[in-house]
């Protein structure tokens, strides 16, 4: 009898196990098939100073496509400073694309293929989740090109719905928190679709750990949707900057013994700010902007608040409401533009040098007081500038006794210094705190 | 009556095998010394253990006054702010012991150290000292010149004394020269260089950097000749005193032949000054970014190649008298100024420190050196966090070494006293956290750090 029981357990639950690794196995395929046909493989031929030299170097990484018409998302690390990008289609069509907009600060970029040139009318596309829904544990599927072997899927769970990284050099992402995933991610895989078993695209992979097993990073697709409606329609993202840097207030609480306050700290406000201009200090409590309650307890909040400020329209007032030494005030701050991540770069080839624009970040970096300058930002070996000791990072600041303001004030001098060979130059550098002379020599007149 | 006995020996050598070489040993070996010490070795992690390593050189013994001289490693603190390195120990040697040849151990105190010239002094604690060594410092010596080299041996080798003969084979001329010979002595830390007759003309030592990294195959040479002045008034180290050194306050380059041509002034060479810091002599002297400083103190100042660079500052650094007349070029004119030269700003190796224990953290008055390596203005006051204990309360909390400690408790701190009067009411009132400004690179942010002592 008891033989029987077993055999009747067994009956009864056989097919069940059966039902549900089948329906896996179908909302897998469903899902796959869904997306599948808009993935692509992207191999970008970047134009990059390198050395002081203009450099041709190729890159390759993953995208989606996500319209009829041939617009495809994928990283900015992938598609910026391209001058040429050719696509493969899972169909294995090439086809190449164009660059429509990049923003470097939540490193996305939108591309458009060349449907007319490839002969296609259409092509397939995949769309957008609701990253908000997405939940730690669901089963996510990576598509893309790991290690350049396009067309791989790799599958898992979402480890984590909010990530948070703090900004490190390049690698920055202020404005959103990360989905985690243990799908195997690599690189190559930058730019390519994490989806859902409803084969929607939550989130676009774009980081992994080095070393880390499993640790992959996709940025969520509600900032995908927001970046790409705004590249679509203004071509890049209009963002306003204040020059406030945000802290939780977690400790602070502790500090004050306040386990309720509520509000987001002032850590630090950059020079010439608007955000210093209004009078904004250091160690101010914010608790509303623009009459809006604001608080960050933990720093996963922050970058919601940094996003509010960044969405306001620049030129416009902002009223932060602040409690200083624990009397509430409020001041207006007139926001500014964000300024531009990565600066204009020129080539004074007769030099051997490449040059780049000072952006507000790298003047933070440097702290500099000012933007007049213009950073080396390479030396080719054995060229003059390499002969006058010049390297990467200085930055130039006198040009013959002349004052250089700018990147373009540099070319104007560099023009007309070149056009006649025999003529030397003499360079004011400022590294850190010190200066130095550079005389780059003109060729001796025969 | 035994010196007679050397002398025949000597002699008798001399005479019969041709070889000098015993007797010089039995001559000069009383002169040199094992001195064993302690050096600290300061954790920035950690506050209250310290650790002390025993290390070991030789020094040679001189003068009548029981003092020996041996390799400034003994004392690696940086004295000088512009080469100074943000970790190591400012503590002086301690314990130390010196072991004569008689097999006698002797207690010595350290007197004091010339980085210039990687010497360092110390001198024996005992009534009547045995006689040193008299150095010849008429001797000028020349490239080929054949010497002889003594030195001890480490302890694995029972500090045997050790005599080889070298010839100088390369000279770097500086305002201190340095004669460099071939020889695979690993074993040397100080040595006495004498000629062919054992006559003592200088000393020798195979380690170049503080930290006592030895080069390959190279032993290094300085002349008592050279350092007649040290040898009669060793440099003296207290704990306040700023460095011995003077200063200009400059950064400077070679002002080229290709730059004069440029500027039309082809008869023109010598320093182009580039930088000029904030409260230096050279600022209060009026000197300018541009000028061309072409003689020092009547002396012609030569440069051509950035080495030229070490030459003036070592003239700057040891000039004899506290004014100078220096002659610069300035857009086309030649004009003259005269430089108060003041003492060396002092490195971080020698500034005031506070321990703040019960946080796990201690902090320095900034000195200059820290202030070129955060970037800093030259004439900023402060103080900066020179030890996290690890895993200490401030550590947990995020407080970083090199952080500049603007505030504690919304009270801005710019000295050390602001500091321990600080510290003072947080012992006295305990709260439970406090609140630390900083400024770390660009950023500034606030660490709330938990306080271990606070009332429950």
């Amino acid at each position: 009898m008891k033989k029987h029981v077993t055999a009747l357990l067994l009956f009864i639950l056989f097919p069940g196990v059966l039902l549900t690794a089948q329906s896996m196995d179908r909302q897998i395929q469903q899902a796959k098939d869904k997306v599948f046909p808009a993935l692509v493989h992207i191999q970008p031929v970047k134009e990059i100073f390198s050395g002081g030299e203009k450099q041709k170097m190729q890159v390759t990484g993953s995208g989606v496509i996500i319209s009829a018409d041939g617009y495809l998302v994928t990283n900015n690390h992938v598609a910026e400073k391209a001058h040429y990008v050719r696509c493969t289609l899972s169909s294995r069509q090439e086809v190449t694309a164009r660059v429509i907009g990049l923003d470097p600060w939540t490193d996305l970029a939108v591309l458009k293929l060349d449907l007319e040139e490839a002969g296609l009318d259409e092509v397939p596309y995949a769309s957008f989740g609701n990253s908000r829904n997405v939940d730690v544990g669901q089963v996510v599927m990576a598509l893309g090109s790991p290690l350049g072997l396009s067309r791989s899927l790799s599958m898992g769970v979402i480890s984590s719905v909010d990530r948070y990284f703090e900004d490190v050099g390049d690698m920055i992402s202020p404005f959103n928190l990360w989905l985690q995933t243990d799908a195997a991610i690599n690189p190559g895989n930058s730019g390519g679709p994490l989806i859902n078993l409803k084969g929607e695209i939550i989130g676009i992979n774009a980081r992994a750990v080095v070393f880390g097993e499993n640790l992959g990073f996709a940025i969520p697709s509600n900032i995908v949707k927001f970046v790409v409606r705004q590249i679509l329609e203004k071509g890049a993202v209009e963002r306003s900057y204040i020059g406030i840097s945000w802290q939780e207030i977690n400790d602070f609480r502790k500090y004050l013994h306040q386990p309720s306050l509520e509000g987001v700290l002032v850590a630090a406000v950059d020079r010439n700010s608007p955000a210093e201009r209004a009078g904004v200090r250091p160690g101010d409590l914010v608790t509303a902007i623009k009459g809006r309650m604001v608080s960050a307890v933990y720093r996963e909040e922050l970058p919601r608040i940094r996003l509010m400020v960044a969405n306001q329209k620049v030129g416009a007032p902002l009223k932060l409401n602040i409690v200083r030494d624990g009397k509430a005030l409020s001041v207006t701050v007139v926001t500014g533009e964000q300024g531009k991540f990565q600066g204009t770069e020129f080539n004074a080839r007769k030099w051997g040098l490449s040059l780049e624009e000072l952006t507000p970040r790298l003047i933070k970096y440097f702290q500099l007081e000012n933007a007049a300058g213009v950073l080396v930002s390479g030396v080719k070996s054995g060229s003059p500038a390499d002969k006058a000791d010049m390297r990467r990072g200085d930055i130039i600041t006198l040009f013959d006794g002349k004052a250089v303001n700018d990147l373009e004030t540099f070319k104007q001098y560099y023009q007309k210094a070149t056009t006649d060979s025999t003529k030397s130059v003499m360079l004011m550098l400022k590294v850190n705190k010190r200066n130095r002379f550079a005389l780059i020599e003109g060729k001796k007149k025969k | 009556m035994k010196r007679i006995l050397t002398l025949l020996i000597l002699i008798s050598s001399t005479l019969h095998a041709g070889n000098a070489w015993p007797g010089i040993v039995q001559q000069s070996r009383p002169y040199l010394v094992e001195i064993e010490y302690y050096e600290a070795m300061d954790s920035p992690e950690s506050l209250s253990k310290k650790r002390e390593v025993k290390r070991q050189l030789s020094g040679i013994l001189f003068g009548n006054e029981g003092l020996i001289i041996t390799h400034s490693s003994i004392f690696p603190a940086q004295l000088n702010f512009l080469n100074a390195s943000l970790y190591g120990s400012s503590e002086l040697p301690r314990d130390i012991t010196v072991r004569l040849a008689d097999g006698k151990t002797i207690p010595a105190t350290f007197v004091g150290k010339d980085d210039d010239y990687h010497v360092a002094f110390i001198r024996l604690d005992m009534k009547k000292p045995p006689r040193g060594v008299k150095f010849n410092t008429r001797y000028r010596p020349q490239i080929g010149d054949k010497l002889l080299l003594l030195h001890l041996l480490n302890s694995s080798y029972q500090n045997a004394p050790h005599l080889q003969e070298l010839r100088i084979n390369a000279v770097q001329q500086q305002l201190r020269p340095l004669y460099l010979a071939d020889g695979e002595t690993r074993a040397l830390s100080f040595g006495l260089v004498m000629n062919g007759k054992g006559v003592p003309l200088g000393v020798a030592y195979t380690r170049t950097g503080s930290m006592g990294t030895s080069a390959s195959g190279l032993i290094r040479m300085r002349m008592a000749s050279a350092l007649k002045e040290l040898l009669k008034n060793p440099p003296v180290y207290t704990r306040k005193k700023r460095d011995n050194k003077k200063w200009l306050g400059i950064t400077m380059q070679p002002f080229t032949r290709a730059m004069a041509r440029y500027y039309s002034a082809d008869s023109i060479n010598g320093i182009l000054i580039n930088t000029i810091m904030e409260g230096s002599p050279a600022q209060q002297a009026g000197l300018q970014i541009g000028d061309v400083i072409t003689s020092l103190g009547g002396i012609r100042v030569i440069a051509e190649k950035y080495e030229d660079m070490d030459d003036f500052r070592d003239r700057i650094r040891s000039f004899p008298r506290d004014s100078a007349e220096v002659r610069f070029w300035r857009e086309g004119s030649l004009l003259k100024a005269m430089v108060h030269l003041t003492a060396t700003p002092i490195s971080q190796f020698l500034a005031d420190s506070y321990e703040i224990k019960s946080l796990g953290f201690s902090v320095k008055a900034l000195t200059k050196d820290i202030l070129l390596a955060k970037n800093m203005d030259f004439d900023t006051h402060g103080v900066w966090i020179s030890q996290v204990e690890r895993a200490g309360s401030a550590d947990l909390s995020g407080l970083r070494i090199g952080d500049i400690l603007l505030k504690i408790n919304n009270t801005p701190i710019e000295t050390l006293d602001n500091l321990k009067k600080m510290m003072e009411t947080i012992d006295r009132e305990k709260p439970d956290y406090i609140s630390l400004f900083i400024r770390r690179g660009a950023e500034t942010q606030f660490i709330f750090i938990k306080n271990l002592t606070a009332r429950r």
